[in-house]
């Protein structure tokens, strides 16, 4: 075997290496067999060390800090585009590792006094993080048992490489590194490859076993669980019926005595009605950050509007979406104006249905032709394909007169900053809404006129 | 709730069988370890989707290999700065050492534990600095008063090193899986 171009591969493995180097090393690669052997071994050693040399720091009790953008090597600056493209291209998820672990041993709940994994505590907001009955610093390394917050969040890295963020009120014992009960509360859970298998257990018995992947787990606290996947998929296996099913990403399973419930319906909803009256309003209903909504996830909003006034002019109403959060109300609107006789009658009807301006990232109508009958109804589904800091898919159907159907439809994509707010956006005073969250409770309620 | 049936049953088995080389192959040829995670489980979805074609006169891991080289050409082609990859023969010598010794990924960063616990607080600092907060080499010199030249050849000789203490570690079947 001729000399090891290591440089080459130490360069490839940055990806920076240059054109004739790399015609170079295709060159030596095909040379011998034994150089891609060699090649290979040399390219495990540079994955390992990216895998292991962040927990190598931390059992040193250093932390690794991160770098600069300008200090970073080539291929981590394409950070942003890697995580669009991993957004989109995971819509579709690895099933076919489900075949990986379906054969690995339903094992009952392990025994707490076996041998303890160490977590790491990387970063925690909010109430202090208690291991047991201790409270745990960041950067620490805690061995096996309880971990509980009250408030905020608090993010481990267990031995196994897996994540784990709790959100919020939180209890969640570690049993090894590959296994944890989640007591309650809300946690995140992502899995590498090559930790395939981790398994959370729930009260009921159930358990999830990721396929190497990311989801996230709630209870609610009335015996129900609700089970999200982002990335990849995850097996599901329910204590009661024994029904055992995999989940892909974007998709979801509400678990409770009879089995799995509601697994499409997504995390929130919003139900309103405006009520024809006479001033303008926005009105921001419901706020979201990446603590609340996940890749996935979606945000559906069904507003029915009452018939108003004929006298009324320029009779819009619909949602606004607020990309970068709740201040300022006008960055992204949808919605449709209430058709009236004369317009209809006019010689641009099709004009009044829905005008997209993306330049101001508009869409809606506005009519000045006067306002009237029946009323009418927008529904809008809002998925965060790739989370915040990305763009987001949007669904909109526009029932302009009352008569029950949506003349109007689109789809289309916008860009979410790191939080959203959405709203009622309406030329009329007075709406009422409800909000609620995938399981079905009510989360928030108005009635009244705004001001 | 599903029912699995016999062929998925075969699946699983071919897969789990043909993985660890699918795995390995990824790791060489798509160096920025998302992406090569997100090659892998594009694989093993097309490997579902496509299971209907896989003629099983074939060797599976070959078929599956041949998914995963579409799949990174694919993704080299649409992120990677330099859009190439390899020759046909190199691709086809990469694909039959990662059959040959694909197997080995995970003793390897088993050993590789170790291995980096063994190393001078030097050398690990410099590895640290590269692979755990991501400081490309001038950065590190510039954070340790040294010249780029000076870190980069500490940089090789301390991955020969490791290299070095994975191989023997292999070769004396001492992993330390139960360390």
């Amino acid at each position: 075997m001729s000399r090891v171009p290591q440089d080459m591969i130490d360069a490839w493995a940055a990806d920076d290496l240059n054109e004739a180097d790399r015609a170079a090393l295709d060159r030596w690669l095909a040379e011998d067999p034994d150089h891609g052997v060699e090649f290979l071994r040399s390219m495990m050693l540079h994955r390992h060390l990216g895998d292991l040399a962040p927990v190598a720091a931390r059992a040193q009790g250093r932390p690794a800090e991160r770098a600069s953008i300008d200090e970073r090597q080539p291929f981590k600056l394409r950070t942003h585009l890697y995580l669009l493209a991993a957004g989109l291209m995971l819509a579709a998820a690895a099933v076919a590792i489900y075949f990986a672990v379906s054969s690995l041993p339903h094992s009952p709940i392990p025994d707490p006094t076996s041998p303890p994994p160490v977590a790491t505590l990387i970063e925690s907001t909010g109430s202090p993080v208690f291991y047991e009955n201790d409270i745990a610093r960041d950067g620490g390394e805690y061995a096996r048992g309880m971990y509980s917050i009250d408030s905020g969040s608090a993010q481990f890295l267990l031995r196994s490489r897996v994540t784990v963020d709790l959100r919020g009120k939180t209890q969640l014992r570690m049993y090894n590194p590959s296994s944890v009960y989640l007591a309650r509360g809300e946690a995140a859970f992502k899995v590498p490859t090559g930790a395939e298998g981790f398994t959370v257990h729930l009260p009921d018995g159930s358990r999830v076993i990721d396929l190497g992947t990311e989801f996230n787990v709630a209870l609610d606290g009335n015996g129900r669980s609700q089970v999200v996947v982002t990335k990849g998929s995850v097996r599901v296996i329910h204590a009661s019926t024994g029904d055992d099913v995999v989940f892909i990403a974007g998709q979801g399973a509400v678990l409770d005595e009879n089995g799995f419930q509601n697994t499409t319906e997504r995390r929130v909803r919003i139900d309103g009605t405006i009520a024809g009256d006479t001033s303008a309003n926005n009105s921001i209903v419901a706020t979201f950050t990446s603590d609340d909504l996940f890749v996935g996830d979606s945000v559906v909003i069904d507003l029915n509007v009452e018939p108003v006034d004929a006298a009324q002019k320029q009779q819009w109403f619909g949602v606004f979406v607020n990309p970068a959060g709740p201040k300022g109300l006008t960055k992204a609107q949808f919605g449709g104006v209430l058709r009236t006789d004369r317009v209809s009658q006019g010689n641009n009807y099709d004009q009044h249905a829905i005008v997209v301006d993306r330049s101001i990232d508009f869409i809606g109508v506005y009519t000045d032709q006067g306002i009237g009958n029946g009323g009418g109804r927008i529904r809008m589904r809002i998925t965060l394909s790739n989370g915040f800091d990305a763009l987001a898919d949007y669904e909109l159907q526009i029932d302009d007169d009352g008569d029950g159907e949506f003349e109007h439809a689109r789809t289309g994509r916008f860009m979410l900053g790191p939080q959203m707010a959405i709203g009622i956006a309406t030329d009329f005073g007075a709406h009422r809404y409800t909000t609620h969250d995938a399981i079905g409770n009510e989360k928030q309620k108005n009635e009244g006129t705004l001001p | 709730m599903q029912d699995w049936t016999e062929k998925n049953k075969q699946l699983a088995k071919h897969w789990l069988a043909a993985l660890p080389a699918v795995r390995a192959y990824a790791i060489a040829l798509v160096p920025n370890p998302s992406d090569a995670d997100e090659v892998i489980q594009s694989v093993a979805l097309k490997v579902v989707e496509k299971f209907g074609e896989y003629d099983e006169a074939r060797p599976f891991v070959n078929w599956a290999l041949g998914i995963a080289r579409f799949e990174v050409l694919n993704r080299r082609r649409t992120y990677a700065r330099d859009q190439h990859v390899f020759s046909e023969r190199a691709m086809e010598v990469v694909e039959q050492a990662a059959i040959q010794v694909g197997g080995e990924c995970d003793r390897r960063e088993s050993a590789l534990q170790i291995c980096l616990a063994e190393l001078g607080e030097d050398a690990r600092l410099i590895i640290e600095y590269r692979y755990a907060s991501g400081l490309s080499v001038q950065a590190i010199a510039e954070r340790l008063g040294r010249r780029p030249n000076t870190v980069s050849m500490s940089l090789t000789r301390t991955r020969r090193a490791l290299r070095a203490c994975v191989d023997r570690r292999l070769d004396e079947g001492d992993e330390g899986r139960d360390a």
